[in-house]
């Protein structure tokens, strides 16, 4: 069976997880090709226009895999129990997409993960598999295999966040969901031009997740999402070891419009640049901003020097 | 003496007025602009319509006003009904164009779209947000490329590759606007990517979820821009239908619900030449600060509004 | 700070004020000042001290408090929520601390106590000399103010559009409201319910058979505050309509909508706070829309989804779908609301506000809304 996994959103959290996992199972993934102008509008069209611009990707992305497999695969993740819950978005999902491709030939795999309400990833996964016609050892064989190539890509970006931060010359750290960083029409343009900048960008996401929600509570205690909590963690753990942070938000961005507040008011001595991302024809400026956000820091280490 | 209906629709940038008889059919009609004066151009309006009929074969038995300031100016011509400008349009086009299912419109402020079916209007959506993508944005956004906003239309169908603009919010539309045209894009493609900005984002925003079926009738002051029905057209597929009087129907729909409301007021010509003044009173009961509007003829208090709670009410 | 008796606040949500109050006072035995009702004061305050983007109720939560300190208030009390509510509490009180105020807060949220009794001991911590038994014996009371504020709305929306004399559900209704401040005992709230309700019955009305009927949906908040959302089901129902809304907190947090009492027993005992406050509705209602969605879609949405189903099943002219900008749950319930428009063919208008919200903006939507569904119902009925 082909499995089609929309390139948006989650993906950039656990794709390297899904497709060792349907790949192992015997299914043929398809990926959805790198976010394109088509794509965005798209998405566009498809989503409500107060949606945040990752989002309506996302919508995009599912479209663009119209056609092109079997079942779509859009899971419902909720919470990761006591680690903290995700944006309201990822537990509607699923719902949102059956809704909008109603009429459409594209049929969507779903998957419920909720350990709150007793459903633990593991156990959502096994069941996933099984449905697929998976035998109870094949699904844990799959399962395994994913979490190992997953734990493995988690190793690879700490070791490249090491690694650069060893690196001479002005190091910025690029504060934001990984859906955001890594995509081309958000992020991606951002770290490129930092670089070109000659400063060295870090990503926020190059950091163990467990430690990285530890640490997040001595900037701030009780924030409830997973993800905001790596990027405050992230923070924390890098704080001392870089010249700025550089925060990107898809506007309006509902956990980023209360928690980037909060770091704005609670971090000091680190100069920070807040970008927000509208679409991607507005980003007029921010290359602009860039570059005087770095000069300052070089001018201000000069001095310092 | 024959039976006629008046109706005036002020909006933000343009009055218009007609008069119908009892078959609906147009006696006079009316165009020009408000000017910040709603008061003032409505007296013109009234004054030319006047002029445009034979006065001894017709009289005015009811009035109807719509748009913006069709409080006010409902208050100075003793109108029958009030309404706003949704309900009026969507009635006046049914009544023009009987087999119409879907009327889009782009006002001075304000852009919304009506389904029809059946000659009644069963589903309607406005803009939410703020002004971005709408006549006036598209005036202010002309100022700044030193174009008559008139031209716009002709120039954006000069263009082969428009230049892509975001115009989702009036702030991110200008900051990207004014990046372009310092990155060099010619003038015509930004002006047609305006044009296809302002159809996109109506359609990505307010025609969202809603079923846009032919006939397309194309209205409001944004509707004279070729620019813009072409981007409409082209991204529905369809015909755009333009009428040339299209920016009547406002008024015409007020005039026709002033008929139907069965409430025969009389009206009188003659308050083009009565003084007619507005005072903004502040209700300082509590910190609501309602502003209070109180309109006076010929130093007489004739209504008030804008008062939240009775605390405000200002009498006759 | 400490020299000071704690005096609580809980900021304006419709005339929940009532309820809670006595609550603090009655059963905490300690001192609460009402937030100043409401205004275009509190909404620029609040906006002017929160985060450009965060939803409209953070926002007019803390010109409440602002508004409250300033009256001497001293404990402010936050509660959790499923979305972004969740995390009002830490935020809020970092900003009042960087104005400068001295105060303490009562945050409820989960991420601070875990379960219900830690939450519970949080709460104690500020009577710590009350027995338990005080605090409960005041939960009747408070419970029967809730469900007679919720009562007496409910009727008043389904009425008032159709009064002979302008003017005059208004009068009774407020009349309760300043009663109901002065209730001592789950009999005074009775009675005084009984009463209005006569008074209501008495009321001339000029109801047709078949009236124009609309339900309202939306977002926990701004559907309960009737100034964050302009008065919306007032302004439909003075149109001429017969106004619905299930949503309150009777039903979101007292009532649980299962149809048999066990059912009912089954949904109380297993009562999840992590799912405040959809937890004892959720379940049942997300049963009545599988042919939309088969998962919870997070904080309000299921009851917005159900709702609308139902009021389109039963034939309601129109639906008004209000909410905060940027309200994700309710955002993510608008493809299935678009898709129960088109099924049921009923026009739903979506209203998002924020504090730029005008009136006549409001005022004017709602009018088109009006005109179009009546004329459609006549059309129809012709």
């Amino acid at each position: 069976m082909k499995i089609g996994i929309p390139r948006a959103l989650l993906y950039y959290r656990y794709g390297i997880f899904w497709e060792t996992f349907f790949q192992k199972l015997g299914h043929e993934t398809v990926l959805s090709p790198r976010t394109n102008k088509d794509i965005l509008t798209k998405g566009e069209q498809l989503s409500i226009d107060e949606n945040c611009l990752s989002t309506k990707l996302f919508f995009g992305h599912v479209a663009a895999l119209e056609g092109k497999c079997d079942y779509c695969f859009v899971p419902r993740i909720a919470n990761l129990g006591d680690a903290g819950r995700f944006c309201s978005r990822f537990e509607a999902l699923p719902d949102m997409c059956s809704n909008m491709f109603r009429d459409t030939g594209l049929k969507i795999l779903r998957a419920n993960i909720d350990p709150e309400q007793n459903i633990p990833a593991k156990r959502a996964y096994l069941k996933l598999a099984m449905q697929l016609g998976a035998s109870r050892e094949q699904a844990q064989a799959a399962y395994e295999a994913g979490m190992a190539a997953q734990m493995e890509d988690f190793r690879k970006k700490i070791k490249l966040n090491r690694a650069l931060l060893k690196k001479e010359g002005i190091k910025v750290l690029v504060v934001s969901h990984p859906y955001n960083l890594y995509d081309e029409y958000i992020g991606a343009p951002i770290i490129k031009s930092i670089r070109n900048l000659d400063a060295v960008p870090i990503c926020s996401d190059g950091v163990d997740p467990r430690e990285a929600r530890s640490k997040s509570t001595e900037i701030a205690r009780y924030v409830p999402w997973v993800v905001s909590r790596e990027l405050l963690g992230a923070i924390q753990m890098y704080r001392n070891q870089i010249d700025g942070i550089v925060l990107i938000t898809a506007f309006p961005c509902g956990p980023d419009s209360m928690v980037n507040e909060m770091i704005i008011r609670r971090i000091s001595h680190v100069p920070i640049l807040n970008l927000l991302l509208d679409s991607q024809d507005g980003n007029a400026g921010i290359d602009t901003r860039l570059e005087s956000f770095i000069d300052i820091i070089r001018f201000r280490k000069e001095v310092e020097q | 003496m024959k039976k006629a209906y008046l109706g005036i629709d002020i909006g933000s940038i343009s009055t218009k007025g007609v008069i119908i008889d009892e078959e609906h059919n147009i006696l006079a009609s009316v165009y020009l602009w408000t000017e910040g004066n709603p008061l003032g151009a409505s007296k013109k309006v009234i004054q030319e319509l006047a002029s445009q009929i034979d006065l001894d074969e017709w009289t005015v038995v009811a009035a109807g006003t719509t748009g913006s300031a069709r409080k006010l100016v409902g208050a100075m011509c003793n109108a029958s009904i009030v309404k706003n400008e949704i309900t009026a349009h969507a009635v006046g086009t049914t009544t023009l164009h009987p087999d119409v299912r879907t009327i889009l419109e782009i006002g001075g402020q304000d852009s919304k779209i009506i389904c029809v079916e059946d000659g009644v209007a069963v589903d309607y959506a406005m803009n939410t947000l703020c002004a971005a993508g709408t006549g006036s944005f598209l005036t202010s956004q002309a100022r700044r490329l030193g174009v008559d906003v008139e031209e716009f239309g002709k120039i954006a169908l000069g263009s082969k590759n428009p230049t892509p603009i975001a115009a989702r919010c009036t702030v991110f539309a200008e900051s990207d606007l004014v990046h372009k045209i310092q990155m060099g894009h010619k003038k015509e493609d930004i002006i047609a990517g305006l044009c296809n900005a302002v159809a996109n984002n109506y359609l990505n925003n307010i025609g969202k979820g809603k079923k846009i079926l032919p006939p397309i009738v194309f209205q409001g002051g944004v509707s004279k821009n070729e620019g813009v029905v072409r981007a409409f057209a082209d991204s529905l597929g369809e015909e755009i239908i333009v009428d040339e009087n299209g920016h009547l129907m406002g008024c015409y729909g007020a005039a026709i619900l002033a008929h139907g409301s069965g409430i025969e007021k009389p009206f009188s010509f003659d308050v083009a030449d009565m003084e007619f003044v507005t005072r903004e009173v502040i209700c300082e009961n509590c910190p609501n600060h309602c502003e209070i509007i109180c309109v006076y003829r010929d130093g007489e208090l004739i209504d008030s509004w804008g008062n939240r709670c009775e605390r405000g009410v200002i009498r006759s | 700070m400490s020299a000071k008796p704690y005096n609580l606040t809980y900021p304006q949500l419709g005339n929940y004020d009532i309820p809670i109050g006595f609550l603090v006072r009655k059963g905490l035995g300690l001192a609460y000042t009402s937030p100043p009702p409401m205004t275009k004061q509190t909404i620029e305050l609040g906006a002017k001290h929160s985060p450009d983007y965060v939803c409209a109720p953070f926002k007019c939560m803390m010109g409440c408090y602002i508004e409250a300190m300033e009256k001497g208030a001293n404990v402010i009390i936050q509660t959790g929520g499923t979305c972004r509510l969740g995390y009002y509490g830490e935020l809020h009180e970092q900003i009042l601390k960087d104005l400068g105020y001295d105060f303490k807060i009562m945050n409820l949220t989960l991420a601070q106590y875990g379960g219900i009794m830690g939450i519970l001991g949080g709460i104690k911590k500020y009577a710590p000399k009350r027995k338990w038994s005080q605090i409960a014996k005041v939960i009747p009371t408070v419970a029967k103010m809730i469900k007679s504020i919720d009562k007496v709305e409910d009727y008043m929306r389904k009425n008032m559009g159709f009064e002979d004399i302008p003017g005059s559900f208004e009068k009774i209704y407020k009349h309760f409201l300043s009663k109901l401040r002065q209730a001592e005992t789950t009999k005074d709230v009775e009675e005084l319910y009984h009463l209005t309700m006569r008074s209501f019955s008495r009321l001339p009305v000029h109801k047709p058979d078949d009236p124009v009927r609309v339900g309202i949906i939306g977002e926990y908040f701004t559907i309960m505050d009737p100034f964050s959302n302009h008065e919306i089901e007032k302004k439909i129902a003075m149109m001429g309509a017969e106004v619905h809304r299930w949503m309150d907190l009777s039903h979101s947090v007292l009532s649980c909508p299962d149809d048999n009492a066990l059912d009912m027993l089954r949904s109380y005992a297993k009562y999840d706070l992590k799912r405040f406050p959809s937890s004892i509705w959720v379940d049942s209602q997300r049963k009545k829309i599988k042919k939309y969605v088969s998962e919870d879609m997070g904080a309000s949405s299921v009851a917005t989804i159900a709702m609308a189903d139902h009021y389109a099943a039963s034939g309601f002219d129109g639906l008004v779908h209000v909410k905060s900008f940027g309200c994700t749950p309710e955002m993510d319930a608008i493809p299935v609301l678009h898709n129960i428009s088109a099924d049921y063919k009923i026009p739903i208008l979506y209203l998002s506000y924020d504090t730029q919200s005008s009136d006549t903006g409001i005022e004017t939507r709602a009018e088109a809304f009006y005109d179009m569904i009546s004329m459609r119902k006549e059309a129809r009925q012709s």
